[in-house]
């Protein structure tokens, strides 16, 4: 079989706009994931057994629920349109993920430095954002660079409510043309492209704040 | 005879049903060094902590520096400044240099400008024999120069009271000295110090006074001559044979 590009070039306006769909669905699920996700985390490292279990509880209900399962239960269950719908479930999904690895950043750094600085006079407020805040967020950079990719890669999810993203553009273009292979390699460069991205920004973050 | 810069009466605390200080009576005078020993779980690290507000009591009186230790006076950060304590090992904040580390608190806490808390950092660095070490990381530096920097980490504040958390418990022999040569000149001073230590050359040495505990009690206090000459009790001589033997 010979391959044939031009499909691709044909339906470059379509392939662009879902790009675009891609592009901002993980945006801003990417954003609101780490908003959420850095509050739930550190509400989970605050002292007091309540705020740590309700956390926990958090991240393990939406965890171990599929992210499908929320896209279908807040599109076909609550009502929410399709766009709404799937940014809600892309951000509650991985804010779960984010919060654990927020959390788990705060606990490993040990209760004496911050014990030591209360001894010194510092306020709980001063604790977290001199001592805790600089070293978990340069603890987390590494596993939150995973979490970034894995939002982009569910974005892919939303065309099951028919939100016209790279994927459903890709698979468009399959069953009008049987062009498969040229479509999906073009979607895949993408999804690839955006990952390298998100990984090497990352890295320079992590270079800068070496220096720093 | 002036008011003990800490004085403890009848102070009790439990961690949920497990009480951890029974009835406890203590006395520290301004500018002595009082050392606290006794078996593990004995309840040191919590009479420490209770002094410089990490752990409330549940019953009885604590007064430090003339002032009782109530809510009001715990969270008078100015006044708790004038605690310093020392812990074990894992308390230096790896993220800044050594400087960083003793002039945050002069500059947050106290208000010092930049210049000032430097000027200040650098002498009790000097104080600590660690003036070349300024520019250094937490991590480049040994277990017993990180102590060190600990100590100074403290003096920068200007405490009235210094606390010791057996400081030398995590180092390598070769490093404890170092450690307990800034302590003893420190006690020359005449700063007033608590240290929970198994270090019985040490007590012998710079204490005042000795402080046995076990199963959350004081079973003995007395002149560090009189206690390491007999101890008392039972208890506090087998702990003590034990101690030397190693
Ligand atoms: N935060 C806490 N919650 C519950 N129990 C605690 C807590 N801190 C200490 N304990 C318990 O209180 C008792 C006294 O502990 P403490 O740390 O004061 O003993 P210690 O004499 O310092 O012992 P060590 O020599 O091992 O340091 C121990 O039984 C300990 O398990
Ligand atoms: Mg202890």
């Amino acid at each position: 079989m010979a391959l044939n590009w031009e499909v691709v070039w044909e339906y470059r306006a379509a392939l662009a706009d879902g790009l675009k769909l891609t592009l901002d669905l993980s945006a801003w699920s990417l954003v609101g994931s780490l908003a959420l996700g850095t509050l739930v985390g550190c509400l989970g490292a605050l002292p007091g057994y309540f705020t740590r279990r309700l956390v926990a509880a958090y991240v393990e209900l939406l965890r171990n629920l599929p992210v499908v399962v929320k896209l279908f239960f807040l599109y076909f269950a609550v009502g929410l349109d399709a766009m709404a719908a799937g940014y809600l479930a892309l951000i509650t999904h991985q804010s779960a993920y984010v919060a654990d690895v927020i959390a788990s950043g705060f606990r490993s750094v040990p209760r004496e430095q911050s014990e030591a600085a209360l001894v010194l006079g510092h306020s709980r407020f001063q604790v977290f954002r001199h001592v805790l805040l600089p070293q978990v967020f340069r603890l987390v950079l590494p596993p939150l660079t995973n979490q970034f990719i894995e939002v982009v890669k569910n974005s892919a999810i939303v065309m099951l409510v028919g939100v016209q993203e790279l994927t459903f553009q890709a698979q468009n273009i399959e069953s009008e043309t049987f062009r498969g292979f040229e479509a999906a390699s073009v979607a895949t460069a993408c999804y690839v492209l955006i990952a390298l991205a998100i990984a090497g920004g990352m890295a320079l973050l992590q270079r800068r704040l070496r220096l720093a | 005879m002036a008011e003990p810069i800490i004085a403890f009466a009848g102070v009790s605390k439990w961690f949920g049903k497990a009480q951890v200080l029974r009835d406890i009576d203590l006395a520290v005078e301004a500018g002595s060094v009082v050392v606290i020993c006794g078996p593990s779980g004995s309840g040191k690290s919590t009479l420490l902590r209770c002094i410089c507000g990490l752990e409330e009591a549940q019953a009885g009186s604590i007064r430090v520096m003339g002032r009782q230790l109530d809510a009001k006076a715990l969270s008078d950060r100015a006044f708790r400044a004038n605690i310093g304590m020392v812990f074990q090992r894992f308390s230096l904040y790896p993220h800044m240099k050594v400087l960083a580390n003793l002039t945050l608190a002069p500059r947050k806490v106290r208000g010092l400008s930049p210049g000032a808390a430097e000027e200040r950092a650098r002498a009790m660095l000097a104080r600590v024999g660690l003036s070349d070490k300024l520019e250094a990381w937490p991590s480049q530096l040994s277990g017993g120069q990180q102590q060190r920097v600990a100590i100074a980490r403290a003096l920068v504040m200007e405490p009235r009271i210094m606390l010791f958390d057996e400081p030398t418990s995590a180092l390598d022999p070769e490093m404890i000295r170092e450690v307990l040569d800034v302590m003893r000149d420190l006690a020359r001073s005449g700063m007033t110090m608590a240290v929970v230590t198994h270090e019985m050359g040490f007590a012998r040495e710079a204490a005042d006074r000795v402080v046995f505990m076990d199963e959350g009690r004081i079973v003995e206090q007395a002149d560090a001559s009189a206690f390491f000459a007999q101890p008392a009790s039972e208890r506090a001589r087998r702990f003590l044979d034990n101690i030397l033997q190693h």
